[in-house]
């Protein structure tokens, strides 16, 4: 068993708005290991960027805030750590990656200097500075990178901005690496290519890597575990291997519907119904039940949350029905069903018949 | 039909010197009534541009359209109104194409009242419509864009291009906006209006899936030319062109049992455009891996076939009657 560097637990936060209190982080747990890489997934608005920059304290505020839940740096909560000292974990031990390499780089300062401030600042003293640079662009496969010193933001590619954005972040050594949808800007060769790159750095350099995206395609491709958020909260966790296969929760299977464009026996393709619910004003039960296939049949799902309960090894799913397809077997699942709220058949039954 | 024919454009830019590479440089193609027709390509490679040559937002430095046989740049007057018509845009931002302080209905009443179409009340009624077909409520029709979601904005301007009755519309990356649950909503109406109307597609989109999914036709764009073009399924199982195949293999599947090897080594970052490429070489020739040396000294033109590809050394067979390109 690896050690967790990084243990993120019952995290929550929230945006301070006009219709009250934004709950983008409702409860988020799920943990980091070295040389591994976990792909939190989910469509926008469902507070993966929240989640990602709670973790290194860095969510503004006002107006965000975080409200309760730890933060565990081998076994350290960062949430209790004195404001002061965040910076110091920030440079040594995670380091972040932004979806837009070109608002993230500085635009009137050179690669060079850039890449030279995270050296300078993170690095124990001594050792020319010049070298520590070259040596950290040719990390992040910049190619001929003495040439790149003098060059600015402006004259790159986006696939070198974003290259240049790695070498900085792990120009400090980091344990933990946090990237936030870093290929979602570039085109797929150029995608390709970068995820290849994190895939190398983190088994080489032993990252823990925490990579949000929204394309199930990059989670398959990069991940070994995968966390699915929906409406701030991570409503199943898995291995990829058991999630592609068996995904259990009806909206990971909804989504990884969508992204195999699978097609019902109409010819269409398969949807989720309406819409990501309004962080400032959640649906009551089951925050997917509004749109879940399932909930039509099962009033237990309008009922108490789900808990989230072990389903496998590796394998934990938030829902009171896991698994279970929608129309046509509304009983089959009923052997899996919580021993908590159960519907009454007879209501059951009028539901399905509205179907 | 409708058909784009050597379309060429260059952008003059402040920085260049010389003569600036064509944004488009000898594009054609053709869409016919009830059939998607797709033009993939990544960011900046000519896809937009040529959509705006094909609806008239701009101007073909040579190059002809031609709708239903005729040309357009021969029109004037009321007939070019007329046929204009006949091929309308939906753009890819769905929040950017939207005025904030004008109400979704009155976007979608809007080219019915430029082109004076009808009355008051009867643009009213037809608004309605268009609303219903597209899926959205009459209720939707007082709302402002920041009121609706992402897939609701896309709803309305694909209500706004319908609104003058095309018999073509222009898709310009109509979902990659959008999260894949929403996508498939809205690529279920548009098949559903293509049914209903017989409108032809041109779908322009970087996402090779929803083109493989949606279209019958594909043509792939490099750096403003075409390298290969054919029937998609034809295209997406037997690639010509290295650059096709390239495009191919790094969409992600998802599928973890498909994962490509990992890296043992920093996976380089390739230079697009080296110092002293030749305007006359295969624009694909520094990052290719067949390129030999007369891809650096003879553009590859396209044979002319039902699947055909601008390449001198192409993957597939070429049939043993064919003589190829001139060497
Ligand atoms: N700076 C901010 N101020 C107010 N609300 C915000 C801010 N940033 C994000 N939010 C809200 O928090 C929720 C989650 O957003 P985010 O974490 O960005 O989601 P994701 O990264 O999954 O797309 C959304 O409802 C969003 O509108
Ligand atoms: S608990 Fe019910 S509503 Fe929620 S996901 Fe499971 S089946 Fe759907
Ligand atoms: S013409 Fe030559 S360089 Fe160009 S794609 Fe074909 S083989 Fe490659
Ligand atoms: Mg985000």
């Amino acid at each position: 068993m690896v050690e967790d560097v990084l243990r993120v637990i019952d995290l929550r936060a929230e945006f301070r708005s006009a219709r009250g209190p934004v709950k983008a982080v409702d409860g988020v747990s799920f943990s980091l290991q070295p040389g591994r890489t976990l792909a939190l997934v989910g469509e926008s608005g469902s507070g993966k960027s929240a989640t990602a920059l709670a973790i290194p304290r860095l969510l503004p505020d006002p107006p965000g805030r975080v409200t309760g839940g730890q933060v565990l740096l081998r076994g350290r909560d960062l949430l209790e750590l004195d404001p002061d000292e965040m910076p110091r974990v920030r440079g040594r031990e995670i380091a972040m990656v932004f979806q837009e390499p070109a608002s993230a780089l500085n635009p009137v300062m050179t690669v060079g200097d850039q890449v030279a401030e995270s050296v300078r600042t993170h690095r124990r003293p001594g050792g020319p500075v010049r070298a520590a640079v070259i040596e950290a662009l040719a990390r992040a496969g910049v190619p001929a990178p003495e040439k790149r010193l003098r060059q600015y933001p402006h004259e790159l590619s986006g696939g070198l901005k974003q290259r240049v954005l790695i070498a900085i972040a792990l120009a400090c050594g980091p344990s933990v690496l946090i990237a936030d949808e870093p290929t979602t800007a570039l085109d797929v060769t150029v995608q390709a290519r970068i995820l290849d790159l994190l895939a190398y750095l983190g088994r080489r350099l032993g990252l823990a890597l925490l990579l949000i995206t929204h394309d199930l395609g990059v989670v398959a491709r990069t991940a070994e575990r995968v966390a699915v958020m929906y409406a701030g909260r991570v409503v199943e966790t898995a291995p990829v291997g058991r999630f592609f296969r068996s995904p259990l929760h009806p909206y990971s299977r909804g989504l990884l519907e969508a992204a195999r464009m699978t097609r019902d026996d109409t010819g269409s393709f398969r949807v989720i119904d309406g819409a990501v619910p309004d962080l400032a004003d959640l649906p009551s039960g089951c925050r997917f039940h509004p749109r879940c296939a399932v909930a039509r049949l099962r009033a237990a799902c309008a009922g108490p949350p789900p808990p989230a309960r072990e389903a496998g090894p590796g394998h934990t799913v938030e829902c009171w029905y896991p698994g279970e397809a929608a129309v046509g077997r509304a009983w089959a699942g009923c052997a899996r069903a919580p021993a908590g709220p159960r519907p009454a058949a007879a209501e059951v039954n009028s539901r399905s018949a509205g179907l | 039909m409708l058909v784009c024919e050597d379309l060429v454009k260059t952008y003059r830019t402040r920085r260049s010197v010389g003569p600036a590479r064509p944004a488009v440089d000898g594009v054609s193609l053709g869409v016919a009534p009830g059939e998607t027709f797709a033009l993939v390509g990544e960011s900046g490679c000519g896809k937009t541009t040529v959509a705006r040559m094909a609806v008239g937002l701009l101007r073909p430095a040579s190059g002809r359209i031609l709708l239903e046989g005729r040309d357009l740049a021969r029109m004037r007057g009321r007939e070019l109104m007329t046929l204009r018509r006949q091929v309308q845009i939906v753009f890819q931002d769905p929040a950017g194409a939207l005025d904030p302080r004008q109400t979704v209905g009155g976007a979608v009443a809007e080219p019915l009242l430029l082109h004076r179409l009808g009355g008051p009340s009867w643009r009213r009624r037809e608004t309605e419509r268009l609303f219903r077909q597209v899926g959205l409520g009459p209720r939707e029709m007082g709302r402002f864009p920041h009121q609706l979601s992402g897939g609701q904005k896309q709803r309305v301007l694909i209500a706004r291009a319908l609104s003058l009755r095309p018999r073509y519309i222009i898709l310009d990356e109509p979902v990659s906006a959008l999260d894949v649950s929403v996508r498939a909503q809205i690529l279920n109406l548009l098949a559903a209006i293509q049914a209903e109307l017989g409108l032809g597609y041109l779908l322009i989109s970087h996402d090779l899936a929803v083109v493989r999914n949606v279209a019958s036709r594909a043509a792939v764009m490099h750096r403003g030319r075409l390298v290969e073009e054919g029937p998609v399924e034809e295209v997406w199982s037997r690639p010509a062109h290295p650059y096709t195949r390239a495009l191919l293999k790094a969409i992600p599947v998802p599928d973890p049992a498909l994962r490509p090897e990992p890296p043992s080594s920093p996976p380089p970052e390739p230079e697009a455009d080296p110092v002293g490429a030749r305007a006359d070489s295969c624009l694909y020739e520094s990052l290719c891996p067949r390129s030999a040396r007369l891809c650096r000294r003879r553009r590859p033109r396209p044979e002319r076939a039902d699947h055909w590809v601008a390449c001198h050394y192409p993957l597939i067979l070429r049939r043993r009657d064919d003589p190829g390109p001139p060497r």
